[in-house]
Protein backbone atom coordinates (compact mmCIF):
# COMPACT_ATOMS: atom_id res chain seq x y z
CA UNK A 1 0.00 0.00 0.00
CA UNK A 2 1.16 3.34 -0.67
CA UNK A 3 1.67 5.84 2.08
CA UNK A 4 0.13 8.97 2.32
CA UNK A 5 2.70 11.09 1.44
CA UNK A 6 3.10 9.24 -2.05
CA UNK A 7 -0.04 10.07 -2.97
CA UNK A 8 -1.09 13.28 -5.67
CA UNK A 9 -0.97 16.45 -3.91
CA UNK A 10 -4.91 17.42 -5.16
CA UNK A 11 -5.28 13.83 -3.71
CA UNK A 12 -4.69 14.98 0.05
CA UNK A 13 -5.89 17.98 -0.25
CA UNK A 14 -9.01 16.60 -1.29
CA UNK A 15 -9.10 14.12 1.69
CA UNK A 16 -7.80 16.94 4.56
CA UNK A 17 -11.00 19.18 3.25
CA UNK A 18 -12.82 16.45 3.85
CA UNK A 19 -11.67 15.92 7.16
CA UNK A 20 -10.37 12.04 6.37
CA UNK A 21 -6.93 12.92 7.13
CA UNK A 22 -5.55 15.46 9.05
CA UNK A 23 -2.48 17.84 8.55
CA UNK A 24 -0.59 16.12 11.66
CA UNK A 25 -1.28 12.80 10.17
CA UNK A 26 -0.12 13.37 6.96
CA UNK A 27 3.27 15.26 8.72
CA UNK A 28 3.73 12.23 10.37
CA UNK A 29 3.87 10.31 7.48
CA UNK A 30 6.47 12.43 5.86
CA UNK A 31 8.53 12.17 8.94
CA UNK A 32 8.68 8.50 9.41
CA UNK A 33 9.79 8.30 5.57
CA UNK A 34 12.58 10.56 6.24
CA UNK A 35 13.88 9.09 9.21
CA UNK A 36 13.37 5.33 7.29
CA UNK A 37 14.77 6.40 3.97
CA UNK A 38 17.08 9.41 4.08
CA UNK A 39 20.42 8.07 5.57
CA UNK A 40 20.82 6.54 2.53
CA UNK A 41 19.08 8.80 -0.07
CA UNK A 42 20.80 12.27 1.91
CA UNK A 43 18.06 14.32 0.18
CA UNK A 44 17.71 17.14 2.76
CA UNK A 45 19.97 19.27 3.77
CA UNK A 46 17.77 20.68 6.65
CA UNK A 47 14.35 18.65 7.88
CA UNK A 48 12.34 20.23 10.46
CA UNK A 49 10.99 18.31 13.04
CA UNK A 50 8.13 20.52 14.77
CA UNK A 51 4.82 20.97 12.37
CA UNK A 52 3.68 24.72 12.55
CA UNK A 53 0.48 24.60 10.76
CA UNK A 54 -0.98 27.74 9.77
CA UNK A 55 -3.89 29.56 11.40
CA UNK A 56 -7.16 28.71 9.78
CA UNK A 57 -5.52 25.70 7.33
CA UNK A 58 -8.68 24.52 6.95
CA UNK A 59 -9.73 27.25 4.40
CA UNK A 60 -6.37 27.21 2.83
CA UNK A 61 -5.57 25.96 -0.76
CA UNK A 62 -2.88 23.74 0.47
CA UNK A 63 -4.29 22.89 3.59
CA UNK A 64 -1.12 22.72 5.53
CA UNK A 65 0.08 19.75 2.92
CA UNK A 66 4.36 19.64 3.92
CA UNK A 67 6.66 20.53 0.83
CA UNK A 68 10.52 20.47 0.28
CA UNK A 69 12.34 23.52 -1.04
CA UNK A 70 15.74 23.48 -2.85
CA UNK A 71 18.24 25.06 -0.71
CA UNK A 72 19.37 27.77 -3.45
CA UNK A 73 15.67 29.50 -2.78
CA UNK A 74 15.86 31.76 0.53
CA UNK A 75 13.51 31.16 3.61
CA UNK A 76 13.68 33.19 6.06
CA UNK A 77 16.12 32.93 9.38
CA UNK A 78 15.91 28.73 8.11
CA UNK A 79 19.24 27.81 6.94
CA UNK A 80 20.27 28.81 3.27
CA UNK A 81 23.26 26.69 2.04
CA UNK A 82 22.56 26.71 -1.77
CA UNK A 83 24.55 23.44 -1.56
CA UNK A 84 27.62 25.52 -0.82
CA UNK A 85 30.03 25.80 1.83
CA UNK A 86 30.34 29.22 1.62
CA UNK A 87 27.10 29.42 2.43
CA UNK A 88 27.26 27.14 5.77
CA UNK A 89 25.34 28.74 8.99
CA UNK A 90 23.28 31.27 6.37
CA UNK A 91 19.87 32.33 7.80
CA UNK A 92 18.78 34.96 5.25
CA UNK A 93 16.77 37.71 6.60
CA UNK A 94 13.95 36.90 4.01
CA UNK A 95 11.77 34.37 2.06
CA UNK A 96 11.61 33.61 -1.73
CA UNK A 97 8.30 35.09 -3.01
CA UNK A 98 7.55 31.78 -4.87
CA UNK A 99 8.13 29.88 -1.26
CA UNK A 100 6.00 32.92 0.69
CA UNK A 101 3.76 32.50 -1.57
CA UNK A 102 3.15 28.85 -1.22
CA UNK A 103 3.32 29.01 2.43
CA UNK A 104 0.55 32.32 2.48
CA UNK A 105 -1.40 29.57 0.59
CA UNK A 106 -1.27 26.95 3.28
CA UNK A 107 1.47 25.24 2.64
CA UNK A 108 3.86 24.16 5.28
CA UNK A 109 7.98 23.93 4.60
CA UNK A 110 9.02 20.00 5.30
CA UNK A 111 12.71 20.61 4.90
CA UNK A 112 15.28 21.99 2.68
CA UNK A 113 16.73 19.45 -0.20
CA UNK A 114 20.48 19.44 -1.27
CA UNK A 115 21.80 20.45 -4.71
CA UNK A 116 24.65 21.09 -6.68
CA UNK A 117 26.25 24.33 -4.88
CA UNK A 118 24.61 27.22 -6.46
CA UNK A 119 22.90 24.99 -8.13
CA UNK A 120 25.54 24.37 -11.05
CA UNK A 121 25.79 21.11 -12.47
CA UNK A 122 23.69 18.14 -13.64
CA UNK A 123 23.86 15.02 -10.88
CA UNK A 124 24.34 16.39 -7.38
CA UNK A 125 27.62 15.42 -7.16
CA UNK A 126 28.69 19.10 -6.93
CA UNK A 127 26.82 19.55 -3.30
CA UNK A 128 29.43 20.89 -0.65
CA UNK A 129 27.69 18.61 1.46
CA UNK A 130 27.87 15.27 -0.50
CA UNK A 131 25.90 14.14 -2.78
CA UNK A 132 22.11 12.68 -3.27
CA UNK A 133 21.30 9.36 -3.99
CA UNK A 134 18.65 8.14 -6.42
CA UNK A 135 15.84 6.46 -5.04
CA UNK A 136 15.56 4.18 -7.33
CA UNK A 137 19.05 2.82 -7.55
CA UNK A 138 21.46 4.28 -4.30
CA UNK A 139 24.49 3.86 -7.14
CA UNK A 140 23.53 6.37 -9.29
CA UNK A 141 23.12 10.50 -9.62
CA UNK A 142 19.18 11.65 -9.00
CA UNK A 143 20.54 14.43 -11.52
CA UNK A 144 20.42 17.72 -10.91
CA UNK A 145 20.60 20.22 -9.85
CA UNK A 146 17.62 20.08 -8.08
CA UNK A 147 18.90 16.62 -7.18
CA UNK A 148 17.13 16.31 -3.25
CA UNK A 149 13.86 18.45 -4.52
CA UNK A 150 13.33 15.27 -7.13
CA UNK A 151 14.83 12.05 -4.83
CA UNK A 152 12.57 13.40 -2.06
CA UNK A 153 9.09 13.51 -4.08
CA UNK A 154 10.15 10.24 -5.79
CA UNK A 155 10.86 8.36 -2.31
CA UNK A 156 7.70 9.70 -0.97
CA UNK A 157 9.25 11.81 1.75
CA UNK A 158 7.87 15.04 0.35
CA UNK A 159 4.25 15.50 -1.77
CA UNK A 160 5.90 17.82 -3.74
CA UNK A 161 8.95 19.71 -3.88
CA UNK A 162 10.30 23.43 -5.63
CA UNK A 163 13.44 23.66 -7.59
CA UNK A 164 14.97 26.33 -10.17
CA UNK A 165 16.08 25.78 -13.34
CA UNK A 166 18.84 27.24 -15.32
CA UNK A 167 19.64 24.98 -17.70
CA UNK A 168 17.38 21.98 -16.83
CA UNK A 169 17.67 21.72 -13.36
CA UNK A 170 14.54 20.96 -12.79
CA UNK A 171 13.55 18.22 -15.82
CA UNK A 172 16.56 16.55 -15.80
CA UNK A 173 16.40 15.40 -12.08
CA UNK A 174 12.62 14.74 -12.26
CA UNK A 175 13.14 12.41 -15.53
CA UNK A 176 16.09 10.70 -13.59
CA UNK A 177 13.71 10.56 -10.41
CA UNK A 178 10.68 9.49 -12.27
CA UNK A 179 8.77 12.84 -11.43
CA UNK A 180 6.90 15.84 -13.39
CA UNK A 181 9.18 18.76 -13.46
CA UNK A 182 8.14 21.75 -14.99
CA UNK A 183 9.91 24.71 -15.68
CA UNK A 184 7.88 28.17 -16.38
CA UNK A 185 8.65 30.93 -19.20
CA UNK A 186 11.20 33.08 -17.72
CA UNK A 187 9.32 35.56 -15.74
CA UNK A 188 6.15 33.94 -15.21
CA UNK A 189 7.28 33.17 -12.15
CA UNK A 190 9.32 35.23 -9.19
CA UNK A 191 12.99 35.11 -8.54
CA UNK A 192 12.97 37.44 -5.49
CA UNK A 193 14.95 35.15 -3.30
CA UNK A 194 16.12 32.74 -5.75
CA UNK A 195 20.12 32.82 -5.10
CA UNK A 196 21.33 34.18 -8.25
CA UNK A 197 23.15 31.73 -10.90
CA UNK A 198 22.42 32.90 -14.38
CA UNK A 199 19.89 35.81 -13.90
CA UNK A 200 18.46 35.62 -17.54
CA UNK A 201 18.20 31.96 -17.64
CA UNK A 202 17.15 31.10 -13.83
CA UNK A 203 13.42 30.47 -13.39
CA UNK A 204 11.64 28.31 -10.31
CA UNK A 205 9.22 25.81 -10.17
CA UNK A 206 7.21 22.78 -8.86
CA UNK A 207 8.33 18.72 -9.05
CA UNK A 208 5.04 16.83 -8.32
CA UNK A 209 4.07 13.08 -8.52
CA UNK A 210 1.48 14.28 -10.98
CA UNK A 211 0.93 17.03 -13.99
CA UNK A 212 -2.22 18.45 -12.57
CA UNK A 213 -1.08 18.89 -9.19
CA UNK A 214 2.40 20.85 -11.28
CA UNK A 215 -0.76 22.67 -12.39
CA UNK A 216 -2.00 23.20 -9.59
CA UNK A 217 1.00 24.52 -8.14
CA UNK A 218 2.08 27.08 -10.97
CA UNK A 219 -1.01 28.45 -10.56
CA UNK A 220 -0.32 29.36 -6.87
CA UNK A 221 3.47 30.75 -7.69
CA UNK A 222 2.99 32.29 -10.89
CA UNK A 223 2.45 36.07 -11.61
CA UNK A 224 4.32 39.95 -11.11
CA UNK A 225 5.93 40.39 -8.42
CA UNK A 226 7.53 43.98 -8.13
CA UNK A 227 9.93 42.97 -6.49
CA UNK A 228 11.57 40.99 -9.42
CA UNK A 229 11.48 43.43 -12.36
CA UNK A 230 11.94 40.40 -14.89
CA UNK A 231 8.83 39.14 -13.52
CA UNK A 232 5.88 39.28 -16.16
CA UNK A 233 2.55 41.02 -15.85
CA UNK A 234 0.92 38.03 -18.36
CA UNK A 235 -2.31 37.37 -16.45
CA UNK A 236 -2.27 34.25 -14.58
CA UNK A 237 -4.28 31.60 -16.20
CA UNK A 238 -6.26 28.86 -14.24
CA UNK A 239 -3.93 26.18 -14.97
CA UNK A 240 -5.68 23.36 -13.51
CA UNK A 241 -9.31 23.82 -14.90
CA UNK A 242 -7.61 24.29 -18.51
CA UNK A 243 -6.38 20.04 -17.84
CA UNK A 244 -10.78 19.43 -17.92
CA UNK A 245 -11.32 17.44 -21.11
CA UNK A 246 -7.75 17.23 -22.37
CA UNK A 247 -8.13 16.67 -25.51
CA UNK A 248 -4.87 16.64 -28.44
CA UNK A 249 -6.80 16.51 -31.46
CA UNK A 250 -5.96 18.62 -34.10
CA UNK A 251 -2.73 19.66 -32.06
CA UNK A 252 0.31 19.77 -34.33
CA UNK A 253 3.28 18.40 -32.34
CA UNK A 254 6.83 19.30 -33.38
CA UNK A 255 9.58 15.97 -33.64
CA UNK A 256 12.94 17.88 -33.67
CA UNK A 257 15.29 15.89 -36.01
CA UNK A 258 18.36 17.05 -34.06
CA UNK A 259 16.79 15.43 -30.80
CA UNK A 260 17.37 12.23 -31.86
CA UNK A 261 20.93 12.72 -33.27
CA UNK A 262 22.87 13.09 -30.35
CA UNK A 263 23.96 9.57 -28.74
CA UNK A 264 20.52 9.35 -27.34
CA UNK A 265 19.64 6.02 -25.29
CA UNK A 266 17.30 3.83 -27.65
CA UNK A 267 14.97 3.02 -24.91
CA UNK A 268 14.70 6.80 -24.47
CA UNK A 269 14.05 7.19 -28.30
CA UNK A 270 11.36 4.05 -28.00
CA UNK A 271 9.78 6.46 -25.21
CA UNK A 272 9.21 9.32 -27.23
CA UNK A 273 8.20 7.55 -30.53
CA UNK A 274 5.84 5.55 -28.41
CA UNK A 275 4.32 9.15 -26.87
CA UNK A 276 4.40 10.38 -30.49
CA UNK A 277 2.49 7.55 -31.66
CA UNK A 278 0.02 7.94 -28.84
CA UNK A 279 -0.76 11.67 -29.72
CA UNK A 280 -0.79 10.97 -33.76
CA UNK A 281 -3.58 8.12 -32.51
CA UNK A 282 -5.54 10.67 -30.88
CA UNK A 283 -5.61 13.08 -33.79
CA UNK A 284 -2.63 14.51 -33.38
CA UNK A 285 -1.03 15.58 -36.11
CA UNK A 286 3.59 15.15 -35.80
CA UNK A 287 5.51 17.39 -37.75
CA UNK A 288 9.35 17.07 -38.43
CA UNK A 289 11.27 20.03 -38.01
CA UNK A 290 14.48 21.48 -37.39
CA UNK A 291 16.63 22.97 -34.52
CA UNK A 292 19.65 24.21 -36.57
CA UNK A 293 21.36 25.91 -33.75
CA UNK A 294 20.99 22.68 -30.98
CA UNK A 295 25.12 22.43 -30.65
CA UNK A 296 25.23 26.10 -30.49
CA UNK A 297 22.40 26.20 -28.31
CA UNK A 298 24.74 24.32 -25.79
CA UNK A 299 27.83 26.53 -26.03
CA UNK A 300 25.47 29.82 -25.94
CA UNK A 301 24.46 28.04 -22.27
CA UNK A 302 27.69 27.60 -21.39
CA UNK A 303 29.10 31.14 -22.43
CA UNK A 304 26.59 33.20 -20.99
CA UNK A 305 25.83 31.18 -17.73
CA UNK A 306 29.30 31.44 -16.40
CA UNK A 307 29.41 34.90 -17.52
CA UNK A 308 26.41 36.00 -15.11
CA UNK A 309 27.80 33.42 -12.62
CA UNK A 310 30.87 35.25 -12.36
CA UNK A 311 29.23 38.49 -11.83
CA UNK A 312 26.38 37.06 -9.53
CA UNK A 313 29.49 35.79 -7.19
CA UNK A 314 31.45 38.31 -6.92
CA UNK A 315 28.74 39.06 -3.62
CA UNK A 316 30.77 36.74 -1.64
CA UNK A 317 33.24 38.66 -0.41
CA UNK A 318 33.38 36.93 3.03
CA UNK A 319 33.18 40.17 4.89
CA UNK A 320 29.28 40.88 4.83
CA UNK A 321 28.24 36.89 5.20
CA UNK A 322 28.91 33.62 4.18
CA UNK A 323 32.14 31.71 5.26
CA UNK A 324 35.28 34.11 6.36
CA UNK A 325 38.90 33.03 5.90
CA UNK A 326 40.88 33.43 9.19
CA UNK A 327 44.11 33.95 6.47
CA UNK A 328 45.02 37.46 5.02
CA UNK A 329 46.13 40.48 6.45
CA UNK A 330 43.93 43.01 3.88
CA UNK A 331 40.25 43.22 3.32
CA UNK A 332 41.08 41.92 -0.37
CA UNK A 333 43.25 39.02 0.73
CA UNK A 334 40.31 37.84 3.09
CA UNK A 335 38.00 37.51 0.38
CA UNK A 336 40.54 35.76 -1.95
CA UNK A 337 41.01 33.41 0.66
CA UNK A 338 37.53 32.81 1.70
CA UNK A 339 36.07 32.29 -1.73
CA UNK A 340 38.89 29.66 -2.24
CA UNK A 341 38.05 28.20 0.95
CA UNK A 342 34.27 28.27 0.27
CA UNK A 343 33.68 27.59 -3.37
CA UNK A 344 33.26 24.07 -4.47
CA UNK A 345 35.71 23.38 -7.76
CA UNK A 346 32.70 23.50 -9.76
CA UNK A 347 32.10 27.10 -8.63
CA UNK A 348 35.59 28.00 -8.90
CA UNK A 349 35.62 26.55 -12.66
CA UNK A 350 32.64 28.25 -13.68
CA UNK A 351 33.53 31.90 -12.49
CA UNK A 352 36.87 31.51 -14.16
CA UNK A 353 35.03 30.71 -17.09
CA UNK A 354 32.66 33.92 -16.88
CA UNK A 355 35.61 36.11 -16.14
CA UNK A 356 37.76 34.62 -19.28
CA UNK A 357 34.69 35.77 -21.88
CA UNK A 358 33.92 38.66 -20.23
CA UNK A 359 37.40 39.61 -20.01
CA UNK A 360 38.94 42.27 -22.36
CA UNK A 361 39.83 40.71 -25.37
CA UNK A 362 37.72 38.09 -25.61
CA UNK A 363 34.11 39.85 -25.03
CA UNK A 364 33.68 40.33 -28.21
CA UNK A 365 34.20 36.60 -29.53
CA UNK A 366 32.77 34.96 -26.54
CA UNK A 367 30.03 36.67 -25.12
CA UNK A 368 29.13 39.45 -27.57
CA UNK A 369 28.87 36.41 -30.33
CA UNK A 370 26.98 33.88 -27.56
CA UNK A 371 24.67 36.99 -27.19
CA UNK A 372 24.33 36.99 -30.82
CA UNK A 373 23.92 32.86 -31.37
CA UNK A 374 21.52 33.49 -28.59
CA UNK A 375 19.20 35.52 -30.84
CA UNK A 376 19.62 33.06 -33.51
CA UNK A 377 18.27 30.29 -31.82
CA UNK A 378 15.27 32.20 -30.37
CA UNK A 379 14.36 32.79 -33.88
CA UNK A 380 14.68 28.94 -34.35
CA UNK A 381 12.27 28.52 -31.87
CA UNK A 382 9.96 30.90 -33.47
CA UNK A 383 10.09 30.15 -36.84
CA UNK A 384 8.59 26.78 -35.34
CA UNK A 385 6.19 28.23 -33.08
CA UNK A 386 4.95 28.89 -36.44
CA UNK A 387 4.37 25.45 -37.71
CA UNK A 388 3.22 23.84 -34.47
CA UNK A 389 2.14 24.09 -30.91
CA UNK A 390 4.56 22.34 -28.95
CA UNK A 391 7.73 20.26 -29.35
CA UNK A 392 8.42 16.74 -28.33
CA UNK A 393 11.40 14.87 -27.35
CA UNK A 394 13.41 13.94 -25.00
CA UNK A 395 14.68 15.52 -21.58
CA UNK A 396 17.83 14.03 -21.49
CA UNK A 397 20.06 11.89 -23.59
CA UNK A 398 20.61 8.31 -20.87
CA UNK A 399 18.90 7.71 -18.07
CA UNK A 400 20.21 7.80 -14.53
CA UNK A 401 24.31 7.71 -14.40
CA UNK A 402 26.46 5.83 -11.78
CA UNK A 403 27.55 8.49 -9.51
CA UNK A 404 31.43 9.14 -9.74
CA UNK A 405 30.68 8.31 -13.87
CA UNK A 406 31.12 11.79 -15.38
CA UNK A 407 33.02 13.71 -12.82
CA UNK A 408 36.64 14.01 -14.11
CA UNK A 409 35.31 15.28 -17.35
CA UNK A 410 33.27 18.15 -16.81
CA UNK A 411 32.33 19.02 -20.48
CA UNK A 412 30.81 15.32 -20.38
CA UNK A 413 28.82 16.30 -17.68
CA UNK A 414 27.71 19.73 -19.36
CA UNK A 415 27.06 17.53 -22.79
CA UNK A 416 23.99 15.86 -20.63
CA UNK A 417 21.98 19.01 -20.58
CA UNK A 418 21.50 19.16 -24.21
CA UNK A 419 18.14 18.85 -25.03
CA UNK A 420 17.23 20.95 -21.95
CA UNK A 421 19.09 23.75 -22.42
CA UNK A 422 17.63 24.65 -25.60
CA UNK A 423 14.65 26.16 -23.70
CA UNK A 424 16.24 28.27 -21.36
CA UNK A 425 18.29 29.73 -23.86
CA UNK A 426 14.95 31.04 -25.28
CA UNK A 427 12.91 31.20 -22.26
CA UNK A 428 10.31 28.86 -23.06
CA UNK A 429 8.17 26.92 -20.90
CA UNK A 430 8.85 22.84 -20.82
CA UNK A 431 8.33 19.81 -18.90
CA UNK A 432 9.46 16.58 -18.35
CA UNK A 433 7.40 13.85 -18.00
CA UNK A 434 8.04 10.43 -16.62
CA UNK A 435 7.77 7.79 -19.63
CA UNK A 436 8.06 4.21 -18.75
CA UNK A 437 11.42 2.42 -17.72
CA UNK A 438 14.80 1.42 -19.37
CA UNK A 439 16.00 -2.15 -19.14
CA UNK A 440 17.47 -1.68 -15.71
CA UNK A 441 14.52 -0.01 -14.65
CA UNK A 442 15.09 3.08 -14.53
CA UNK A 443 12.73 6.63 -15.34
CA UNK A 444 12.17 7.91 -18.78
CA UNK A 445 11.50 11.44 -18.83
CA UNK A 446 10.16 12.76 -22.14
CA UNK A 447 9.97 16.50 -22.33
CA UNK A 448 7.11 18.81 -24.01
CA UNK A 449 8.51 22.43 -25.48
CA UNK A 450 5.94 25.09 -25.61
CA UNK A 451 5.68 28.93 -26.74
CA UNK A 452 6.08 31.67 -24.29
CA UNK A 453 3.77 31.45 -21.64
CA UNK A 454 2.06 28.61 -23.37
CA UNK A 455 2.43 26.45 -20.02
CA UNK A 456 -1.58 25.47 -20.35
CA UNK A 457 -0.42 23.91 -23.58
CA UNK A 458 2.13 21.73 -22.59
CA UNK A 459 0.34 20.86 -19.43
CA UNK A 460 -2.56 20.11 -20.94
CA UNK A 461 -0.71 17.44 -23.77
CA UNK A 462 1.22 16.19 -20.79
CA UNK A 463 -1.72 15.50 -18.47
CA UNK A 464 -3.27 13.27 -21.62
CA UNK A 465 -0.57 12.00 -22.09
CA UNK A 466 0.01 10.22 -18.03
CA UNK A 467 -2.75 8.40 -18.53
CA UNK A 468 -0.62 5.85 -21.10
CA UNK A 469 2.70 6.53 -19.61
CA UNK A 470 3.66 3.00 -17.56
CA UNK B 1 49.92 32.80 -21.65
CA UNK B 2 49.15 30.08 -23.69
CA UNK B 3 47.51 29.40 -26.59
CA UNK B 4 43.53 31.36 -26.51
CA UNK B 5 45.60 33.71 -24.03
CA UNK B 6 44.46 31.36 -20.96
CA UNK B 7 46.41 32.64 -18.19
CA UNK B 8 44.49 31.08 -14.96
CA UNK B 9 46.65 32.88 -12.58
CA UNK B 10 45.03 36.22 -14.14
CA UNK B 11 41.85 34.80 -14.01
CA UNK B 12 41.83 34.05 -10.44
CA UNK B 13 43.53 37.40 -9.98
CA UNK B 14 40.59 39.10 -11.95
CA UNK B 15 37.70 36.69 -9.96
CA UNK B 16 39.31 36.88 -6.35
CA UNK B 17 40.49 33.61 -5.78
CA UNK B 18 43.23 32.32 -4.41
CA UNK B 19 43.97 28.78 -6.31
CA UNK B 20 46.63 26.46 -4.63
CA UNK B 21 48.87 25.28 -7.72
CA UNK B 22 47.29 21.77 -7.72
CA UNK B 23 43.58 23.95 -8.84
CA UNK B 24 45.52 25.66 -10.94
CA UNK B 25 46.91 23.18 -12.76
CA UNK B 26 43.66 21.32 -12.77
CA UNK B 27 41.48 24.37 -14.04
CA UNK B 28 43.84 25.23 -16.93
CA UNK B 29 43.17 21.89 -18.32
CA UNK B 30 39.20 22.43 -17.65
CA UNK B 31 39.17 25.42 -18.49
CA UNK B 32 41.28 24.19 -22.21
CA UNK B 33 38.52 21.47 -22.80
CA UNK B 34 35.67 24.12 -21.83
CA UNK B 35 36.92 26.92 -24.49
CA UNK B 36 37.50 24.31 -27.20
CA UNK B 37 33.79 22.98 -26.50
CA UNK B 38 32.64 26.73 -26.43
CA UNK B 39 34.86 27.75 -29.11
CA UNK B 40 31.70 26.70 -31.56
CA UNK B 41 29.82 29.29 -31.34
CA UNK B 42 32.48 31.18 -33.18
CA UNK B 43 31.88 29.30 -36.76
CA UNK B 44 28.22 30.88 -36.92
CA UNK B 45 27.60 33.79 -38.93
CA UNK B 46 26.26 36.82 -36.61
CA UNK B 47 26.87 39.87 -39.05
CA UNK B 48 24.07 41.60 -38.54
CA UNK B 49 22.72 39.92 -35.80
CA UNK B 50 21.19 41.65 -32.32
CA UNK B 51 22.85 40.18 -29.41
CA UNK B 52 20.12 39.40 -26.80
CA UNK B 53 20.83 40.60 -23.10
CA UNK B 54 17.59 39.57 -21.63
CA UNK B 55 14.44 37.26 -23.25
CA UNK B 56 11.87 39.28 -20.87
CA UNK B 57 11.19 41.62 -23.84
CA UNK B 58 7.82 42.37 -22.99
CA UNK B 59 8.60 42.62 -18.83
CA UNK B 60 11.53 44.57 -17.77
CA UNK B 61 9.11 47.23 -16.38
CA UNK B 62 10.73 50.26 -13.77
CA UNK B 63 8.35 50.37 -10.49
CA UNK B 64 7.46 53.60 -9.54
CA UNK B 65 10.66 55.49 -7.97
CA UNK B 66 8.89 55.67 -3.99
CA UNK B 67 10.71 55.52 -0.76
CA UNK B 68 10.19 52.17 0.85
CA UNK B 69 11.22 50.68 3.57
CA UNK B 70 15.28 49.01 3.43
CA UNK B 71 16.41 45.81 5.45
CA UNK B 72 16.55 46.48 9.15
CA UNK B 73 20.19 47.33 9.91
CA UNK B 74 20.49 43.94 12.20
CA UNK B 75 18.67 41.92 9.93
CA UNK B 76 21.20 42.91 7.42
CA UNK B 77 24.15 42.24 9.68
CA UNK B 78 22.78 38.78 11.08
CA UNK B 79 25.37 37.16 8.95
CA UNK B 80 28.26 38.31 9.45
CA UNK B 81 31.57 36.54 10.67
CA UNK B 82 32.63 39.83 12.44
CA UNK B 83 30.70 43.30 13.19
CA UNK B 84 30.65 46.42 15.74
CA UNK B 85 28.22 48.88 16.61
CA UNK B 86 26.05 47.68 13.95
CA UNK B 87 28.72 47.91 11.23
CA UNK B 88 30.52 44.82 9.44
CA UNK B 89 34.09 44.32 10.51
CA UNK B 90 36.86 44.16 8.05
CA UNK B 91 40.92 43.80 7.51
CA UNK B 92 42.26 46.99 6.01
CA UNK B 93 41.53 47.65 2.58
CA UNK B 94 44.26 46.80 0.08
CA UNK B 95 45.32 44.38 -2.03
CA UNK B 96 47.67 41.55 -0.38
Amino acid sequence: MKSLCQLPLLELRKKLGAKKLSPQELWAECQKAIAEKDGKIHAFLTHILQLQLPAEWQKTELKGIPFAVKDNLSTANLLTTAGSQILKGYRPPYTATVVERLQKAGGVILGKTNCDAFAFGASGENSGYGPTHNPYDLSRVPGGSSSGSAAAVAAGMAVFALGTDTGGSIRQPAAFCGVVGLKPTYGRCSRWGLIAMGSSFDVPGPLTRTVADAAFLLGLMAGYDKRDATSSQTPVENYLAALNGSSVRGLRVGLVEEFFQHGLQPEIKKAVMRVADVLANNGAKLVRVHLPHLEEALAVYYVLVPAEISSNMARYDGIRFGWQSKRGKTAAAVTAFSRAEGFEMEVKRRILTGTYVLSAGYYDAYYLQASRVRTLVIRDFQELFNKVDVLLGPTTPTTAFKLGEKTADPVAMYLSDIFTVPANVAGLPAISLPFGRDQKNLPIGVQLIGNRFQEGEILRVAHFLENYAC
Amino acid sequence: MKKDGLDIKYLAQLAQIHLSSQEEKQLDKDLQNILHFIAIIRRVNTKEVEPTFQVAKDVQMSRPDQKEKSLPREAALQNAPQQKNGYFISKPIGWK
